[in-house]
């Protein structure tokens, strides 16, 4: 037991659970379940689990665990406050037979039609109070989406290949010439990406991979608008300096070599860079 | 040739053909919807944060869910629990909600009509805090090519601490104790009389005030009054004083007397040294008039970053209340510039010795002085949120928090860290005994105590 009985007792007082009907040994479990998951390393000190206990959104915990179980009144809370949450996160750019089934499928989750060892298994009980109820879902919604959109990709017919660059551009280059500076600027590009904190690769991916606005990636990441778009800037700059610094240094390109190379970034439109370079080492290879 | 501008956009491009390439993490990888939420919202310890970023910063499977969490839409547009609706005043639930935005616009007048002057305390060519803020707000990040990006929002909506409004004003400066004279900023619209009276009024007894350090503290129209039926008749009265004026003086509002943090939790021989003086805003009830102010001269031109005492020393609650003993008259622009009102929202914190001082305040302005108050550097906080106390329990550390659950610790006295806190609510002091130990106190009066440079904290009973 990590929790202590005084402490969930005191925790379920405040998280109004009573409202829902939902009983302390029943809270007081998912205190359990939540804690076991967040230290699942090894025995915690007791102010680590008084800290932790602390930090969680109580209130809605209760009202999760509450609806877990199928209590009326907490059930009709959620559906009454929480719906227009769901239906924002799941139709944001997707088309409406889609926003239709996410919606549909969450809810049978979140109900627990599914039944395990004879007991229902609710999407609740995934539910472990770290984050707010309502940022929970919308994750839920998101990944929901997310993973059904990759899947769809799987099976999209491929771009028609537009072939390999155009044997040559007005300034008379030849192909492989262009492929080479091509393949110096991303790969001097990739080195610089790669020493690089991680937290700032996160901000640069949300922002142009993603499409994800900075007053979104300010938030995800504690920052303000502002600091987001002040650090976005100071870690491209470094990038651009790292990324000259090598192809002079390194590759002993000229100036005008440099030039060309970005110029060829610009310019070409049948280049591929997924296709210059192997994909970045991962945690885990494969699929 | 590629302009330099060219070459940016170009950049861009590369970058983004290189960071949309997705990276091949297995799912199982991925952290739980749960995981993502709280990363999101800030619920994640720092140890766990490193990892999870990690990840994030390599895996577009969690990239595009992040991305479809719509996390522009404002928090408020989480649901509440019923008790939290409840909790909230009448006023949150829906019904006059404008008035909020209304009230916050007049703060800020009279806010900024109360501030004489704020460009002193910055050498010429450098901008204000809230000048800097404002065009940090207007600098935009080059959009991409086709992507529409926001410009920054104006410097009136965004988020906390970025509205332009100094949040103590919004909030309120912390509640003084019983009986203590209200703050001066109430009583700035009373300006009639000459800056300065030539004499001081005794203040009636009420314990708090300054008068047992030989200050004076800020006097009222219910102070006046009351002094005059208290059993001092002989009390002088200054003769060009109308009833709605007070003696020009400064008031001191000690942090520590509102809210005395209890030392259970420090040992008597490592007590950190707590000298949390705000300095309020001062003569409220006989404030410079506008020409006054404009007329005054300049301060002597400072190196760049350092701040000349003499201009600072408006803020020093001390050094304002000796030259209000010295019965300082309108002579003089040091005599005014010592007098004029100040910013109300700047705690001082000494470290052992006296010799190092530390200045906290609104936009998480931090100020640090080696030579005990005379001159005074900026340092980097990298936060813009109101910091509202601080504890330096050596001449190397210092603990600053503020709204949001903002707490700041340095340890080598120049370089500042923001240190996780468990919850985004407001902590209005702090107690440290080095830079690894340190109790909070939250604005609801709970407090978090942590032994590890606030890595983790634990909720004190």
């Amino acid at each position: 037991m990590l929790v202590p009985v005084h402490e969930a007792r005191r925790l379920w007082q405040r998280s109004g659970a009573e409202r829902w009907g939902l009983a302390e040994s029943d809270f007081t479990g998912v205190l359990e379940r939540s804690a076991a998951a967040r230290f699942r390393g090894g025995p915690p000190a007791p102010d680590q689990v008084a800290g932790f206990l602390a930090a969680l959104h109580h209130e809605d915990l209760a009202l999760a665990a509450a609806c877990a179980l199928g209590l009326n009144a907490a059930w009709e809370h959620f559906v009454r406050e929480f719906r227009p949450i769901l239906l924002r996160v799941a139709g944001k750019g997707q088309p409406v037979d889609r926003v239709r089934d996410v919606a549909d499928s969450i809810y049978a989750d979140l109900f627990g039609l599914e039944q395990r060892d004879g007991k229902r298994r609710s999407l609740f009980d995934y539910y472990h109070g770290r984050s707010s109820l309502a940022g929970w879902l919308r994750a839920v919604v998101a990944q929901r989406i997310v993973d059904k959109v990759r899947e769809s990709r799987r099976f999209d017919p491929l771009p028609d290949d537009e072939g390999e660059a155009s044997g040559g551009v007005s300034d008379g280059t030849p192909a492989v010439d262009r492929e080479r500076y091509l393949t110096l600027v991303q790969g001097a590009l990739a080195a610089a990406l790669a020493r690089l904190e991680a937290r700032d690769r996160l901000r640069l991916s949300l922002y142009y991979a993603r499409d994800v606005k900075l007053k979104a990636i300010g938030r995800m990441l504690g920052e303000s608008e502002a600091t987001a778009s002040r650090k976005l800037e100071r870690t491209r700059r470094m990038l651009r300096e790292a990324v000259e610094r090598r192809l002079r240094d390194e590759q002993r390109l000229t100036d005008a070599e440099i030039a060309l190379c970005f110029d060829y970034a610009r310019t070409d439109p049948a280049f591929d860079l997924a296709r210059t370079l192997p994909p970045p080492a991962t945690e885990e290879e494969g699929a | 040739m590629s302009t330099d501008r060219q070459r940016d956009a170009d950049l861009d491009r590369l970058l983004r053909a290189t960071l949309r390439r997705d990276s091949a993490i297995q799912p199982d990888a991925c952290p739980d919807a749960g995981m993502l939420a709280a990363v999101v919202e800030g619920g994640v310890s720092v140890d766990e944060r490193a990892p999870l970023e990690e990840h994030l910063a390599a895996c577009g499977r969690c990239q595009e869910t992040l991305a479809a969490m719509d996390l522009e839409a404002p928090a408020s547009s989480q649901a509440p629990t019923p008790a939290v609706a409840a909790k909230r005043p009448w006023l949150w639930r829906g019904h006059l909600h404008w008035l909020i935005p209304v009230a916050a616009a007049s703060m800020l007048v009279i806010y900024l009509a109360s501030k004489p002057a704020i460009a002193p305390y910055f050498p010429p060519g450098r901008p204000a805090p809230d000048t800097q803020m404002a065009d940090a707000r207007t600098s935009q990040f080059p959009p991409a090519e086709s992507v529409e990006r926001t410009a920054p929002p104006p410097a009136a909506v965004t988020d906390k601490g970025k509205t332009g409004v100094d949040e103590q004003t919004v909030l309120g400066p912390a509640a003084p104790a019983a009986g203590s004279a209200p703050p001066a900023q109430a009583r700035r619209s009373d300006a009639a009389a000459p800056a300065f009276a030539p004499k001081p009024v005794p203040l009636p007894a009420k314990g708090e005030q300054a008068a047992a350090s030989g200050t004076f503290a800020m006097r009222t129209k219910q102070d006046v009054d009351a002094a005059k039926k208290a059993a001092e008749p002989a009390a002088p009265q200054p003769a060009s004083a109308t009833p709605a004026v007070a003696p020009p003086v400064t008031a001191t509002v000690n942090v520590t007397e509102a809210a005395p943090p209890s030392r259970a939790g420090l040992p008597a021989g490592g007590e950190a040294r707590l000298t949390a003086t705000k300095a309020a805003a001062p003569a409220a009830a006989a404030p410079p008039t506008m020409n006054q102010v404009l007329t005054a001269t300049a301060p002597p031109p400072a190196a760049e970053g350092i701040i000349a005492g003499a201009e600072l020393s408006k803020t020093d609650a001390k050094g304002a209340a000796v030259a209000a003993a010295a019965n300082v008259q309108s002579k003089g622009d040091a005599s005014e510039r010592a007098l004029r009102a100040a910013p109300s929202d700047l705690v001082v914190v000494s470290a052992p010795g006296g010799r190092i001082q530390w200045r906290v305040g609104s936009n998480g302005g931090i100020w640090r002085s080696a030579d005990e108050g005379k001159t005074w550097y900026p340092q980097k906080s990298g936060v813009k949120s109101a910091l509202l106390a601080a504890a330096a329990p050596s001449v190397n550390a210092c603990w600053a928090v503020g709204v949001g659950g903002t707490v700041l610790l340095t340890d080598d006295g120049e370089r500042w860290e923001r240190r996780p806190f468990p919850e985004r609510t407001d902590l209005v002091m702090v107690d440290a005994r080095s830079s690894h130990e340190a109790i909070v106190t939250t604005r609801d009066g709970r407090r978090f105590a942590t032994a590890n440079r606030g890595a983790t904290w634990t909720l004190q009973r």
